[in-house]
């Protein structure tokens, strides 16, 4: 039953209950409507992430469905504590108080609040999309040490891989790193060679051509050595053959065949890079994603987006 | 005619000398006004906060910290922070 009591609300509860839970200050100045829109807008990051993930892969498509939605959420946070002071500020004559307005309510709101942005970050983040930060140059020139990059977890099932495309899979050796980002060369039942630095698959060589240094200048921090546009399976990408004094090129012929339910993996930097080479194919079990976007580029925001080289 | 009845009357009023108790009256009335706070101990809580800019400033700024907190933890989500 609602209390016709005529109660002034203070600006400064209406700001604290705001920065506490974005909505909260509204409820307390008896907005209900916009209170409770601005106290689920959180949900907008979750809902963006699934569109994301289910659309076709663009630059648009992670700032209007990633960026954007976690940018508005704290734009919202931000304009809901202004808005509630202000009504508050106006509303001097004071509200006629409704059932929610009691401070168990708006205790209950904030606690729920606490949890349920962090709960949805948790879903999205086990099921739908995870970041990586690169800590190695192995994956050079695509992905540089200290890129940002989005990897979708939400894969169709059964999952099947396709030749060029770029996941993260579990280390399946006890020492080392947790996770590797690779990129599939060959799948099941395909014939891998490789010798002289170029790729065998069932006998073919893969196809590649030499990228101008002009062009790679555009390309931010970019490897010492030989860097070649490779094309696989109709795919094209980087690959570079960079040495360094301690890692010498990997000069070990491999040739093998890929077992069912397997993937043969290889690093893009080939000669500074671990991979299938030296842990051998790896079980899809072991996959964790694709990886979709580098959404913070290191050095150049020219790579921001696509995974893609920007080459004719 | 209204300012001639106003005058009287003012002069009426300066006739009179305040009596003796005045000072006792007035602080009888403050402490009335002090037992009038509200029981409640949360208004009681409110009331005394008002008067104070530091506790409001406090209690803001703790709020905000605490809102933040999932922020906080979308940033580390991105990678942008680690803890």
């Amino acid at each position: 039953m609602a209390d016709e009591t005529l109660a002034r609300r203070v600006p400064w509860i209406a700001l604290a209950l705001s920065f506490f839970s974005a909505g909260v200050g509204h409820i307390y100045c008896g907005r209900m409507s916009k209170g409770l829109v601005l106290y689920f807008a959180w949900i907008l990051v979750p809902l963006g992430m699934i569109a994301a993930a289910v659309l076709p892969r663009s630059s648009w498509t992670l700032t209007m469905f990633i960026l954007l939605p976690a940018l508005t959420v704290v734009g919202i946070y931000v304009y809901a504590a202004f808005d509630a002071w202000q009504i508050a500020s106006r509303d001097r004559s004071g509200i006629a108080l409704r059932d929610y307005n009691r401070v168990s309510v708006y205790v209950l709101l904030i606690a729920i609040h606490m949890v349920y942005p962090m709960g949805l970050m948790a879903g999205v983040r086990g099921l739908v999309y995870e970041a990586f930060v690169i800590p190695t140059a192995s994956m050079s020139p695509t992905i540089q040490r200290g890129d940002r990059i989005l990897v979708r977890k939400l894969l169709a099932r059964p999952y099947r891989p396709r030749r060029g495309e770029l996941v993260v899979f579990r280390n399946p050796e006890p020492k080392g790193a947790e996770v590797f980002v690779k990129r599939v060369v060959a799948v099941a039942g395909d014939r891998v060679e490789l010798r002289d630095d170029q790729v065998w698959i069932n006998g073919e060589q893969l196809e590649r051509s030499p990228v101008p240094t002009e062009l790679r200048q555009h390309l931010g921090r970019q490897p010492a050595g030989n860097v070649w546009q490779e094309i696989n399976d109709g795919g094209r990408y980087l690959v570079a053959y960079e040495t360094d004094d301690e890692r010498p090129a990997h000069a070990e012929a491999v040739a093998t065949t890929v077992p069912e339910h397997h993937v043969y993996m290889l690093g893009d930097n080939r000669n500074l890079s671990k991979d299938s080479r030296h842990f051998g194919p790896i079980h899809l079990r072991d996959i964790i994603g694709n990886v979709d976007y580098n959404y913070w580029p290191a050095g150049t925001w020219s790579r921001f987006g696509m995974l893609q080289p920007p080459l004719p | 005619m209204t300012d001639e009845l106003y005058r009287e009357w003012l002069e009426a009023r300066r006739r009179i000398s305040p009596p003796e108790t005045l000072a006792d009256q007035i602080m009888q009335a403050a402490e009335r006004q002090g037992a009038e706070l509200p029981v409640d101990w949360r208004r009681r809580l409110v009331c005394r906060m008002e008067n104070s800019p530091a506790a409001r400033w406090a209690f803001c700024g703790s709020a905000l910290a605490v809102g933040c907190l999932p922020f906080l933890f979308l940033a580390h989500f991105a990678k942008l922070v680690s803890f």
